[in-house]
């Protein structure tokens, strides 16, 4: 009976500290899982919109580039009635890029959007116009592989 | 008897103990998942304000930079000749402005040649703050007026 009580009285003394650490371990593993998994999912959200922005921004000045060449075009169809491709050479800005085809002029310029991606667009100016100075061929995203070093060490990026 | 009293009190000096330490470590957790709660918040809106000033920016463009047009859209649009608000509730569903949680509003201008640009803003009401914002540049082709005068010439 002696016993029983000793025992009794040990397990009392210790049982509530033992407890209060074991749900303390835990509620910090789980309260530090939680931060970090919402702050992880912030950043990828973040980096979506970013993403997103600087998408759109490069978009925008594919769009201004284009915008300023169909006035160009304007222009010169206005005072010659038809656009070959020596005419749209001469108008054409240094940095975009033109090949001749049956259908017309294809002209191509590159946006930078990110230190990996690029905003790749093409045009067609047909010689004579139907539907406008020019037809959108290409407004593509494009990634740019660059080859990977294989003495580098890559991080995995978990969190 | 003495022995007996000081087990006991030794028992609740430790009880007491833990329950301090309970508590401060109670606080300390409360207050991380508060701001885990917060980050969780702040990640919803951008991911909708995203998604709401895309969906309202692909409007713009189909509308070819027109406000009013753009807000006919919308339920409960408000619009003025260059501007467009639309309300958002915490659901992040169309509301009247009485109840709403977000606006997104949109801004329209025109360059010096006449092309139309729209400005987007995802905002929170109550914290009075902007989510989200992005500018739209539209270009309408000159050339469709070539292909008109030759249909009106035909």
């Amino acid at each position: 009976m002696r016993t029983n009580i000793k025992d009794s009285e040990f397990q009392t003394i210790g049982f509530s500290s033992i407890l209060v650490v074991f749900v303390m371990l835990a509620l910090s593993t789980f309260t530090v899982l939680t931060l970090v998994s919402a702050n992880a999912d912030y950043k990828l959200t973040k980096t979506m919109a970013e993403g997103d922005t600087a998408y759109e921004e490069a978009s925008n000045r594919a769009k201004t580039r284009v915008a300023e060449l169909d006035r160009l075009l304007a222009e010169r169809y206005e005072t010659g009635g038809m656009l070959p491709a020596s005419a749209v050479r001469q108008i054409l800005p240094e940095d975009m890029a033109m090949e001749t085809s049956t259908e017309g002029c294809l002209v191509s310029f590159t946006e930078t959007i990110d230190e990996r991606q690029d905003l790749a667009v093409e045009l067609l100016i047909p010689q004579v116009p139907s539907d406008g100075f020019y037809q959108i061929l290409r407004w593509q995203k494009t990634t740019s592989v660059s080859q990977p070093d294989p003495g580098a060490e890559e991080p995995l990026h978990v969190l | 008897m003495n022995t007996h009293h000081s087990k006991s009190f030794i028992m609740l000096l430790e009880i007491m103990i833990n329950i301090c330490f309970f508590a401060a470590m109670i606080s300390i957790c409360l207050v991380l998942l508060f701001r885990a709660l917060r980050i969780s918040d702040r990640s919803e809106d951008l991911n909708h304000g995203v998604t709401l000033v895309n969906s309202a920016a692909a409007l713009y463009e189909g509308c070819s930079g027109d406000t009013e047009k753009t807000a006919k859209s919308y339920r409960y649009a408000e619009a003025e000749p260059d501007r467009c608000f639309v309300y958002f509730d915490d659901q992040y569903q169309e509301c009247a402005k009485k109840d709403a949680a977000y606006v997104l509003q949109l801004t329209s201008s025109v360059d010096r040649y006449g092309d139309p640009t729209g400005d987007f803003q995802f905002s929170d009401l109550q914290r009075e703050s902007v989510i989200y914002q992005k500018d739209v540049v539209l270009h309408l082709p000159l050339g469709r007026t070539v292909s008109e005068e030759r249909q009106e010439m035909q």
